[in-house]
Order: structure tokens, then sequence, then C-alpha cells
């Protein structure tokens, strides 16, 4: 007969992945964190559910923060003057968004729409300096993944305002 | 039909609030104040919780063990001292030992009245003298009131920390759970806010109560040092520089109060070297050096800029204060103004940041 003490007593945590840490593995900034460090970040994370159309964020609101989304559709967009809304891009399951407002409080260069009934997970400054406080090697590891992230962006800017000037030199001659 | 259930997580509490709001009202203000203590203690309880492998729960232990020990040890330190003076305070306090105070300070005085006003001086303090028996009748009745009153203070100091305790553990939590059911249109407004309050309050409490504490050790010192250098008695040193700490709360007002009760405190106790105009500058003096390292070293690195109060505001404050619950409102006004003052900046902050004002 089992015991239900010395089942409790040895049961090791629970290692299956919820749909939040499944969505965090496929997020750059979470990276090489490992299960244990993803469900500490899970229990301080805010999840949301939006409908069709509803506004995630708009321009120019303060940034705050990051957004993962776990299920749905949203667009980034630059919806300041209505009469010429311009689509930046779609995203999806998997896909995340205003990473960069984990460290930098400029204010939203674009709005983020629902398009469909979107399930995100917010991340925040706010959260990612908590862990920073209280477990330095976690918040490091983070810190390290968004330079990362930045890097790999600023190159890619590189690439293509090079490709643009070759391109426009090659037009001029 | 979401925006329903939400909704109903706020309304439905608040409706139960205000019909039992009789019976709600002393809790909520505990809680109130178990907030604001919680928020001055959880960067502590952070920073040990990165050095106790992560736990929570050991570091909200270890923070109350670490007050538990601070008020100990300061207990043992100061508490020999301060029995002592509150002992002869109180043998002070009778009508003998009044009388002979009040027979002091009318020797003291008087030295220093002008001429064409001794006579009146001496008149005042003659009946001060004859009125002291009833005077202290009274004050008896008011120190058993004030005793009943010290008595279920304990009681609640014991509720705060109790739910201090749980709000530190389960803060994160809480916010968690507090921010589900918040709308989505005010939900990264209601986050920033929620944020930037805690940490401007949190912020600003904790100032307080360093310029507080570095105005109370400095006090002692100073008259300390004031009375071995000089060689004059200045007994309850320890409780009046308390109370100079305590009074520093009070912006404009507070040093005056530390100058004040020293003078009384000196003029009260026979000197051998009789009353001296030096020493009384002296004392004054110190209490100036000791608020000039506050307001210039202390204060501008741990207070905010968005707290400043015009001088008007803090009179009117206090007298508010007073009016509302005495001696003790006149002391925590400007505090808690402070943190509504703090909360209202951030909140109009807010509102005109998400273009809703």
């Amino acid at each position: 007969m089992r015991s239900a003490i010395w089942e409790n007593f040895f049961r090791r945590g629970d290692t299956r992945d919820s749909e939040t840490t499944l969505a965090f593995k496929q997020v750059p900034v979470f990276a090489g964190l490992r299960q244990r460090e993803l469900r500490e970040i899970e229990k301080i994370v805010h999840q949301r559910e939006y409908r069709a159309g509803e506004a995630i964020f708009n321009h120019g609101d303060p940034g705050l923060g990051m957004y993962i989304i776990l299920r749905g559709q949203v667009q980034i967009v630059n919806n300041e003057d209505p009469d010429n809304i311009i689509v930046y891009s779609e995203l999806g399951d998997g896909d995340f968004f205003g990473d960069l407002a984990l460290v930098d409080e400029a204010v939203r260069s674009a709005s983020a729409l629902a398009l469909a009934e979107t399930r995100v997970v917010a991340f925040f400054r706010t959260e990612l300096t908590d862990i920073l406080t209280r477990s330095p090697s976690l918040g490091n590891k983070i810190l390290m993944n968004l330079a990362k992230v930045t890097a790999r962006r600023l190159r890619r800017t590189n690439e293509l305002l090079m490709e643009a000037q070759q391109s426009s030199n090659g037009d001029s001659a | 039909m979401r925006t329903a259930v939400r909704s109903s997580q706020f309304i439905i509490p608040l409706v139960a609030v205000i019909l039992l709001w009789e019976h709600v009202a002393p809790l909520l203000l505990l809680l109130v104040l178990s907030l604001l203590l919680s928020s001055i203690l959880s960067p502590l309880a952070d920073w040990l919780e990165s050095r106790l492998g992560g736990s929570r729960l050991l570091a909200v232990l270890a923070v109350y063990g670490t007050i538990v020990l601070l008020l100990a040890g300061l207990a043992s330190l100061i508490w020999p001292i301060l029995k002592e003076q509150m002992n002869a305070m109180i043998a002070a306090f009778s009508v003998e030992g009044l009388t002979e105070l009040v027979a002091n300070l009318k020797q003291s005085v008087i030295g220093l009245v002008p001429q064409f006003l001794r006579g009146t001086a001496e008149a005042r303090l003659d009946d001060a003298i004859q009125n002291l028996p009833g005077y202290l009748a009274d004050l008896a009745t008011r120190m058993g009131r004030l005793l009943a009153v010290v008595a279920s203070l304990v009681g609640k100091f014991i509720l705060i920390l109790v739910f201090t305790f749980i709000l530190m553990l389960e803060s994160r939590n809480f916010k968690v759970q507090f921010m589900r059911a918040v709308p989505n249109p005010y939900f990264e407004l209601a986050l920033n806010l929620l944020d930037k309050i805690s940490g401007q309050v949190s912020g600003y409490l904790r100032g307080q109560g360093v310029a507080a504490a570095t105005v109370g050790i400095l006090s002692m010192i100073g008259l300390f040092t004031i009375s071995i250098v000089m060689d004059v008695k200045l007994p309850y040193f320890v409780i009046v520089g308390l109370l100079a700490g305590l009074a520093n709360l009070i912006p404009f007002v507070g040093p005056f109060v530390g100058i004040f009760v020293a003078w009384v405190v000196y003029l009260m106790t026979p000197q051998t070297a009789g009353i001296s105009v030096v020493v009384l500058g002296a004392l004054a003096g110190m209490f100036l050096v000791v608020q000039m390292i506050d307001n210039f070293f202390v204060s501008p690195k741990i207070m905010s800029a968005s707290v400043g109060m015009h001088p008007l505001v803090v009179i009117v404050v206090i007298m508010i204060g007073g009016s509302i619950m005495g001696p003790l409102g006149m002391l925590f006004a400007v505090p808690t103004f402070g943190v509504i003052k703090v909360t209202i900046v951030e909140v109009l902050w807010g509102l005109k940041a998400y273009r809703i004002l």
C-alpha cells in the first residue's frame, strides 16, 4: 500500500511544462533558463485576455515591458493618424513584442492590437528589477539575453542601412 | 461578460465594506498601517531573499528576527538609562518634586527677566506653584486613560505585525491577484501607478524614519557632549533626544521642539554654577548643527523632491492633524499628508501619461 505521507515527502517537483513556461522557452529573452527559474518568473507575470480589436497598449503610452502571445494574434501598428494606419507586423502564438521597454522607459512607438481572442503574458520592468534584487544570477541571465536580442537587431539594422546606401549609390552612379 | 466578471471582483467587496463599514473601518486602518510597514520593510526582505537561496519565508522571518534583535539591543543599551531618567521624571512629577522644579525654574528665569517684568513673572510662577496639586490630579486621571489606550494599542500592534508578515510573504501573489481584477484598458496604468506609488511611499517613509533616527541619535550625543564639556547637569538627555527625533517628523517646527525641551530641562535642574546664557546658546547651537547635518547631508540623499511642502501648507496640515487626533495627530499629520501628496502626484502623472486627463 502506498503511503500518502512518504509519497508526499519524497515527491519531486512537477516537471511538466505549463502553457506559460512552454511559451517562455520560445522567447530569446528567457533562453537558457532552467525549469525552476522559468517557474519563478511564471509566478510574478500577469496573464491577460483580450477580445478582437481591443488595444493591448497604445502609441505614446509609457513603455512598461514585454508581452508574450500564448494564443491568438496581435497586430503592431502605427495608428496615430486614423486615415493612414501603417501595419508593422502581425504576430501569433509564441511571438513576443515590447521587449525593449524592459530596459528603456521611452514611450511606446507603436500600438499593439488584438486581432482575435488573444491570451498574453506580461513581463514588466518592475518584475525584472524585482528578480535582479532577489536573484541576481537569474536577473543577469535575462539581461544578457536582452543585450543579445538588441545586438542582433542592431546588426540587422546596420546591414539594412548598408544595403540602402549601396542601392542609393548604385542609383546615383 | 468578462469585464462584468472582473468588475464584480471589485464591486462585491466594495459593497460589503460599505454595508459593514462600522466593523470594517478599524480593521481597514490596521491594514493600511500594515501595508505602509510592509512597504518600508519589503526592500530588506528582497535583499535577504537573494542571500537566503530565494526563500521568501526565510527572508521575512529573518527581517522579523533582525527587528527583534535590533529592538532588544537598543532596549538593553538605552533601557537602563531611560528607566533611570523616567523614574527621576516620575519622582519629579510628585507635588513636592514639581514644586521644587518650578521653584528652580523661578530662580533661573527671574534673573533673565527684565526688571520691569520681574513682579508679574514672580506672581505668575507663585500662582503656578499654588495650583500644582490640582494640575497633578488632572494629570493622574489623564495618565490612567493613557494607560488604557496603550494596552489596546499593544493588541493592535500585534495584529499589525501579523498582517505585515502575511503581506510581506504574499506581496507578489497579492499584486498578481489584484491586477487580474483590473479591466484591460486600465491594466498598464494601474500597474504603473501601483509600482510608482508603492516605491515613492516606501521611500518617503524610510527617509522620514532614517532622518528621525539620525536627529534623535545626534541630539543625544550632542546633549551628552555639552553636559561633559561645559560641566552642566542635563538629565533626561535620552528622552530629549527621542523627543527631538520624533518631532523631526514635523518640518520647520520640529527643531524648535528639541531646543525648547532641552532648555526647560536645563532651567529646571539645579546647576552648581548657576544658569548660563552660554549653555542655553550652546544647546540651541547644537540642535541647529544637528538640523544642518540632517538638511544638508542626510535628507537630500534619502528624500524625494516630490514631497517638498510649503511652510504654510505644513502649518495648516499640523493644525488639522491636531484638531482630529490631538498631539499624536500633529506629529503624524505631515507624514500622512506626505503619503497622500505622493499618491496624488503619481495618479495625476499616470492620468496625463495615459491621456485620460
